[in-house]
C-alpha cells in the first residue's frame, strides 16, 4: 500500500501542469524587508512611547507615593525609567499585528498548449551615464519614464499601489482601444554590479488577463522590473473589462530591459516625475 | 555573502519543491503559490535563526505547514471537512475519477500533513513528529487510521468504476 501510495502520488502530481513559479523568491524578499522596516519603525514608536509611558507613570507614582510636601528641586537625583522589558510584549504584540500578510505573487496559471512559450533573452541595454545627481525611485518618476519609453498613442489612467511599492498602471491607446499596463520594480539581493545587459523573461499568462504576459528584466545587482501586459482593463478583478494587448512582447522587453530604471534613478527625472505623477490615484490590485 | 543573497540562494533552490509540497496539501496551485510566499516571507524574517538549523529544508517545510495550518484554520469558521471531496466542474471534467489527490483531500489537515511527509517526502517518523511538533505515537497511530481511510476511498472508488 505505502509503495503504491507513493507511486500514485508521484504519477498524479507528474500529470499536473503547474503554472509558472513567477517571481515568488522576490515577492518574499520584498514583503519580507517591509514588515522589518515596520518592525524597526513600530520599535521606534515603542520606545518613544515607552519613554514617555515611563516618564508619566514615575511621575504619577511619585506624585502619589509621595507624602505631600512642598516640591523641591533635586538637582541631582536620577529618574529610574522603566524596564525595556517592561514594555516590550506590547511593543512585539502591536508590531505583529501590524503585519500585514505578504501579498499574493501573480499567479500564473497553466498555458495552454497552444500559448507562445516562455522565452528569455539577454537584452544588451547600455549603461546609463548620467552626469547629474541621483535620487531614490518614485511612483511619479517611473511613471514619467514610462510614458517617455512607450510607443505613440494616448497615455491615461495613471495610478499607483496603496502600499509603498514602487508598482504603477498607465493605460495606452495606440488607436484602437486602452490596453493596461502595469510596472513593478524592486532589487533582489546580488553581488554584481549594474552591467550593461539585462535577463529578460517573458511569460505568457492566458488565463489571467491583467497580465496576459508577463516580462521581467534583472540585472546583474539584482535590480528588477516587471511589467504584465494585460488583454483587458482593471474592473473589479472579478470582472474586467475588455481591453487591448497595447505592447509586443518585444516592445515590452525593450521598456522593461531599459538602463534608467533602478532604485535610484536620474534626480531631474525624479523631480520631474513626481511633478507630474506626484498627486495620482491609487489602483486597487 | 550577505544574509539576504543567501537566503535568495536558497529559496530560489527550493521553492519549487515547497510550492510543490504546498500544493500537495491544498491542491490548488493558486493557493499553493500564496502559501509558499507567504512560507519564504517567514523564513525571511527569521533567516538568521533559521540558518544555523542542521536541516534548512526541514525548517522550512515545518513554516510551510504552519501557515497551511494557520491557513486552514483561519478558514475552518466557513468551511467544514466534508466527505464529499469534490467541487461540481473538477468532479465533471475528471468523469467521476476519484484520484489519490482527492483521496488526500477527504482527510483532516493534519493528518494529510502526516502522509505527505511521510510518504511522498519520505521522512522518518521522528522527523515527521518534529516538523509537526506532535509525538512520534501520534504520528504512527494517525499515519495508520490515514492510511485505512485512503485504501477505503480509494476501494470504493474503484468498485464504482468496474462494478
Amino acid at each position: 500500500m505505502t509503495e503504491d501510495l507513493r507511486a500514485l502520488m508521484r504519477a498524479e502530481l507528474n500529470s499536473e501542469r503547474p503554472p509558472p513559479l513567477g517571481d515568488v523568491v522576490g515577492a518574499a524578499v520584498r514583503d519580507g524587508r517591509r514588515i522589518r522596516r515596520r518592525r524597526r519603525r513600530l520599535g521606534t514608536l515603542g520606545a518613544g512611547v515607552a519613554g514617555l509611558v515611563a516618564v508619566v507613570l514615575f511621575g504619577g507614582i511619585a506624585a502619589h507615593s509621595e507624602p505631600r510636601r512642598p516640591v523641591v528641586a533635586d538637582p541631582g537625583g536620577a529618574q529610574p525609567a522603566l524596564p525595556a522589558t517592561a514594555v516590550s510584549p506590547s511593543v512585539s504584540a502591536l508590531a505583529r499585528a501590524a503585519q500585514k500578510s505578504p501579498g499574493s505573487v501573480p499567479v500564473a496559471p497553466t498555458p495552454p498548449a497552444t500559448t507562445a512559450p516562455e522565452r528569455s533573452l539577454a537584452v544588451h541595454s547600455g549603461i546609463e551615464r548620467a552626469a547629474g545627481p541621483r535620487k531614490k525611485a518614485t511612483t511619479g518618476a517611473m511613471l514619467h519614464l514610462l510614458t517617455e519609453l512607450l510607443p505613440p498613442g494616448k497615455t491615461s489612467h495613471a495610478a499607483v499601489a496603496a502600499d509603498e511599492d514602487l508598482h504603477v498602471q498607465m493605460y495606452l491607446d495606440r488607436g484602437d482601444g486602452p490596453g493596461m499596463l502595469r510596472l513593478t520594480m524592486g532589487q533582489l539581493p546580488a553581488g554584481g554590479t549594474r552591467g550593461g545587459t539585462a535577463s529578460v523573461s517573458i511569460i505568457p499568462v492566458p488565463d489571467n488577463c491583467r497580465q496576459s504576459y508577463v516580462v521581467i528584466s534583472r540585472w546583474p545587482d539584482g535590480t528588477s522590473v516587471q511589467i504584465d501586459v494585460a488583454s483587458c482593463l482593471a474592473g473589479t478583478g472579478r470582472v474586467d473589462p475588455p481591453g487591448r494587448e497595447v505592447l509586443t512582447p518585444d516592445e515590452a522587453a525593450a521598456i522593461a530591459a531599459d538602463p534608467r530604471w533602478g532604485l535610484v534613478m536620474d534626480a531631474d527625472l525624479v523631480d520631474r516625475g513626481d511633478k507630474e505623477f506626484g498627486k495620482v490615484p491609487v489602483f486597487a490590485s | 555573502m550577505t544574509d539576504d543573497e543567501q537566503f535568495v540562494e536558497f529559496a530560489n533552490a527550493h521553492a519549487e519543491r515547497l510550492r510543490t509540497t504546498a500544493f500537495m496539501l491544498c491542491r490548488d496551485w493558486h493557493l499553493a503559490q500564496d502559501l509558499t510566499q507567504n512560507a519564504l516571507t517567514k523564513l525571511f524574517l527569521s533567516w538568521r535563526r533559521a540558518a544555523q538549523s542542521d536541516n534548512l529544508m526541514a525548517y522550512a517545510q515545518k513554516i510551510l505547514l504552519r501557515v497551511f495550518l494557520d491557513h486552514r484554520r483561519r478558514r475552518s469558521s466557513s468551511e467544514s471537512a466534508t466527505e464529499v471531496l469534490l467541487e461540481p466542474a473538477y468532479r465533471e471534467s475528471h468523469e467521476l475519477r476519484l484520484t489519490m489527490m482527492d483521496a488526500l483531500g477527504c482527510l483532516p489537515e493534519r493528518d494529510r500533513a502526516i502522509v505527505i511527509l511521510r510518504y511522498f517526502e519520505d521522512y522518518s517518523v521522528d522527523r515527521v513528529a518534529d516538523v509537526l511538533e506532535l509525538p512520534v505515537s501520534v504520528v504512527k497511530s494517525q499515519t495508520r487510521r490515514s492510511l485505512a481511510k485512503l485504501r477505503e476511498l480509494l476501494a470504493e472508488e474503484q468498485l464504482a468504476l468496474f462494478g
